[in-house]
């Protein structure tokens, strides 16, 4: 670099960058090259690492069981499912991911106190999973109902977030 | 007849030593002081052998980790990585392996007093100023293999798969997703899945047996190296016309450094023999147990997480662990390198800030879970504020407090505090908090994470 800018004074400044010479080019290359590889190893790294994780470990969608089984207001745990299946009183169906939103142990139902219980920070959930403590500003995650052939069927490929319980996020059969 | 080749051979080895009368010493002592020197100059100085000084931190955890690799090593052996079989390869560890049992045991104590001790060790660095002139990249480099220590505990914390790990590690991966935006694809990346399962034991198993020994191989090593570039471990600065006294490495150093590695090998199989690693029941992820706590080195965190929003915690944390790495940048008065405390009113800055922990750590504890209730009585406002912002700021204030307290001269009859003592004050106030926190969360909390007595 030096040698040449001694023979061409003329090319000295911003007129370098225009004449690489082969040893800056080579050297660029080389550095950019090897960017280049590491990216890329580190991609394929990630996203190989990554799969596992997509593939997921829920079940899909689940057949529970015929509609008329669960009586309204019960509470009954789907060990297979993750999840709580809240029948309401007015005949329509939640299922409840029972993670606790706060550090995700698993949450009991009690069934005399009418609530949901997390053993881990004491936090607790109405029957509806809404929150009422001060530790989790959210309520339990659920999972989409669905009706077919008077059979009750849950997708629990993924827990979908609510900040709150809304009417809507109960399923109604017919 | 082909011996007479050799004959040339033979003589020259029988009398290559011809004329030289001294004795020479040894090969295997030679290669022994080569291996010292190595890792030590052949002097060192007499100020820098004083036990009391480093009380050995260091090199005892170098010890212990050099346990961890060996037991590690002999337990990969025998421990079956699936679900199915992780829990019954320890139980049968435990139960019908010969020394199966005591291996286990000394790798599970080693781990938890390398905690202690790496920690022990940086408060020691902290209190004599050792990130001192020129040693902040060393300082930064113990940061990290302070990270490595606790993480590599931790990824290996899974692997028993019994209750206590199952829910430990769902509960501290569970803090990840908190993290904005990017939060629940890096804990879903750690666990391989959404919740701990065989992905999740996989990926702990890989960390813990190949991907944190290597870090930890490679930062300790230019962690010592490090040392000696430095001019060996920081003493105080020499007055004027005043001369080291040095010390022959061999015995001087080689023989502490022998009995200190001796008195940690006995004192771990020792305590290995009489407790026995924990195994809980195996794990179920229907069942969490009543309390869930973490490895007891996190329950300082988790003690925080019931008083603060975890995104207040990881923040603080986050703040304490930049703080601590950029401490060479702000304090950078080298004075008073090398003296516990600093100075006479160092010492009484920094015992001032422990006592202030004393206090007042306990008692936001009892008044916490007793008598006051933000999010009730500011009802409307959302727990990102009542739970996060508002303790997060008090934290912060109280830090900035002590430092100002004590840098304002009030405390000490008008003796001011310099830069660097104010800064050994709020050092001394939060690593008390930690160990206080710490202590509350293993002994004081019971069923549903309420405060009980644990006698």
């Amino acid at each position: 670099m030096k040698k040449i800018n001694e023979q061409n004074p003329e090319k000295d400044g911003s007129s370098v960058s225009k004449n690489v010479s082969r040893r800056d080019f080579l050297s660029i290359s080389l550095k950019a090259l090897g960017g280049l590889a590491a990216i890329e190893l580190g991609a394929a790294g990630i996203l190989f690492l990554r799969s596992r994780s997509l593939s997921g470990e829920f079940g899909g969608i689940m057949t529970i069981g015929k509609i008329e089984e669960f009586t309204p207001g019960s509470v009954v745990e789907i060990e297979d499912g993750n999840f709580y299946l809240i029948s309401t009183e007015d005949g329509g169906f939640l299922a409840v991911y029972r993670r606790c939103p706060h550090l995700g142990c698993t949450v009991n139902w009690m069934e005399n106190e009418q609530k949901f219980l997390c053993p881990c920070h004491s936090a607790t959930f109405a029957k509806t999973g809404d929150f009422n403590n001060k530790l989790v500003a959210r309520a339990l995650d659920y999972f989409p109902v669905s009706f077919d052939k008077g059979m009750l069927k849950v997708d629990t490929t993924a827990p979908i977030v609510r900040e709150q319980h809304l009417p809507q996020h109960v399923s109604y059969p017919g | 007849m082909s011996l007479e080749i050799l004959k040339p051979l033979r003589e020259r080895l029988l009398h290559r030593d011809d004329g030289e009368k001294v004795e020479l010493p040894s090969r295997d002592s030679h290669v022994r002081n080569n291996l010292i020197l190595h890792l030590h100059p052949s002097r060192v100085p007499a100020q820098a052998l004083r036990f009391s000084y480093t009380w050995g931190l260091g090199g005892i955890s170098v010890v212990l980790v050099l346990l961890l690799g060996l037991t590690g090593l002999l337990l990969m052996f025998r421990y079956d990585p699936r679900v199915e079989y992780a829990y019954v390869s320890i139980q049968q560890l435990e139960t019908e392996v010969m020394f199966g049992s005591f291996i286990r045991a000394v790798h599970h104590w080693s781990a938890n007093f390398l905690v202690i001790a790496s920690f022990l060790h940086l408060v020691r660095v902290f209190l004599t100023g050792s990130f001192k002139q020129g040693r902040s990249v060393n300082w930064i480099i113990g940061l990290v293999l302070f990270v490595i220590v606790l993480v590599g505990n931790f990824t290996g914390y899974l692997l028993p798969w019994d209750q206590l790990s199952y829910w430990a590690i769902t509960v501290s991966t569970s803090l990840m997703a908190y993290i904005p935006l990017l939060g629940t694809a890096v804990r879903n990346f750690f666990l391989g899945g959404p919740q701990v399962g065989q992905a999740a034991l996989s990926n702990f198993y890989a960390l813990h047996v190949v991907f944190m020994p290597a870090l930890m191989l490679g930062f300790l090593g230019y962690h010592l190296w490090k040392v000696r570039k430095n001019g060996g471990i920081s003493q105080p600065l020499l007055k004027e016309d005043e001369k080291p006294e040095f010390k022959a490495t061999n015995p001087h150093l080689v023989n502490i450094e022998l009995a200190a590695g001796m008195v940690v090998l006995v004192v771990v199989g020792l305590y290995a023999m009489f407790n026995p690693a924990p195994l809980g029941s195996i794990a179920n992820p229907m069942v969490s147990p009543n309390p869930a706590k973490a490895a007891w080195y996190f329950l300082g965190l988790q003690e925080l997480l019931l008083h603060m929003h975890p995104l207040a915690v990881m923040t603080l944390l986050a703040l304490t662990v930049v703080a601590l790495a950029i401490t060479p940048w702000i304090d950078r008065d080298f004075r008073d390198i090398g003296i516990y405390f600093r100075s006479a009113i160092g010492r009484r800055a920094a015992v001032f800030g422990s006592l202030l922990a004393v206090y007042l750590v306990p008692l936001a504890v009892i008044l916490d879970e007793f008598w006051y209730d933000v999010p009730g009585w500011l009802p409307g406002v959302h727990t990102n504020i009542t739970v996060g912002i508002i303790p997060f700021l008090i934290t912060i204030s109280v830090f900035v407090g002590i430092y100002f307290l004590l840098k304002s001269g009030l405390l000490f009859k008008n003796e001011k505090t310099n830069h660097s003592e104010a800064m050994l004050g709020v050092f001394a106030f939060m690593m008390t908090g930690l160990i206080l926190l710490t202590i509350v969360g293993i002994y004081f909390r019971g069923q549903n994470m309420a405060l009980v007595l644990p006698f």
